[in-house]
């Protein structure tokens, strides 16, 4: 990562040429996709693990891919260098850094669980007091009306879902990030991702080795400057 | 700079001073999943049992404590 005494990283953004005139005119546009990698914001790469600036090429490249259409949706890229200040920063790729994160995530899942069973246990409570009232007035259950029990296993059912296997993790994982970053009004979020360069994405492998270092700026107004660095045809 | 180990602290703080209804409307705006609160499953339930059958003349007030499982007809007819 780039950071000099005055709190300003720098990331590159790799992107259609055309989007140059409106991002240095209007700045970016904001991620806000439910999977994005580390929550919601402008993404960068930045130093670390490889060079960023052609990771941020070899991005823009792979973007114009049109995979239904077998062809370049867009013909020439750019790279554009961004200065970012930020006071509340969340490093990843330190121990430290993890290390906080991990805590402070284990922290709401805690406080998550807690409010689920307590949500749980009203509606219990409601159901017994159903329960109770008929036996007060002496009345029976008719057919077609569900049972105490299996009331009470829609509710079970409704909890477990909450921790179904099958659910998106991605998404899991950008709403944690976004919870974080909003709690903790965070300014830049960093981690190390891997992310499929053109020979992974055609054979569609996946790992678990991250091989990119990548940037989060979560405000706009965070981003100092921004100026173009390359361009290029996509051939 | 904010340390790392600032915002734990921060975190702790802010969580341990959050009430549970507090920390609820938290997760929900931040799109988790939860229990609902209330028990809806009830409005698709079968209601065929009518009204006549829960309110018992002699032990109205007992009836009361079924509120929870009744809809809003009976809740104005117990009023």
């Amino acid at each position: 990562m780039s950071l000099n005494a005055d709190n300003i990283y720098i990331g590159y953004h790799g992107t259609d040429y055309d989007n140059v005139e409106s991002i240095l005119k209007n700045r970016f546009r904001i991620s806000d996709k439910a999977d994005e990698w580390l929550g919601h914001g402008i993404y960068f790469f930045t130093e670390g693990i490889s060079d960023p600036i052609e990771n941020a090429k070899e991005w823009a490249i792979n973007q114009a891919w049109d995979k239904v259409a077998k062809r370049y949706s867009y013909q020439k890229y750019a790279v554009l260098k961004a200065e970012v200040s930020g006071e509340r920063v969340l490093d990843l790729t330190t121990t430290e850094g993890l290390r906080v994160y991990n805590e402070m995530r284990n922290l709401f899942i805690r406080e998550w669980v807690e409010v689920s069973k307590r949500n749980l246990s009203q509606k219990h409570a409601v159901l017994e007091a159903e329960v109770s009232g008929k036996r007060v007035l002496g009345l029976t259950m008719k057919e077609g009306l569900l049972d105490y029990n299996e009331k009470r296993n829609l509710f079970i059912r409704e909890y477990e879902s909450l921790f179904d296997r099958g659910r998106d993790i991605r998404q899991d994982n950008c709403k944690m990030s976004n919870l974080i970053i909003k709690r903790r009004k965070l300014d830049i979020l960093i981690n190390h991702l891997y992310i499929k360069n053109k020979t992974q994405r055609i054979l569609n492998l996946v790992s678990n080795a991250p091989n990119t270092t990548v940037m989060l700026v979560t405000k706009p107004q965070s981003i100092k400057s921004i100026k173009i660095i390359s361009s290029g045809e996509i051939i | 700079m904010i340390t790392p180990e600032q915002m734990l602290q921060e975190a702790i703080e802010e969580i341990n001073s959050l009430s549970i209804d507090e920390l609820e409307a938290m997760f929900r705006e931040a799109g988790f999943d939860l229990v609902s609160k209330e028990p809806e499953d009830y409005a698709s339930l079968p209601n065929e049992m009518t009204t006549a059958e829960w309110v018992d003349p002699v032990t109205l007030t007992l009836s009361l404590t079924c509120k929870f499982a009744m809809n809003d007809e009976f809740l104005d007819i117990a009023a």
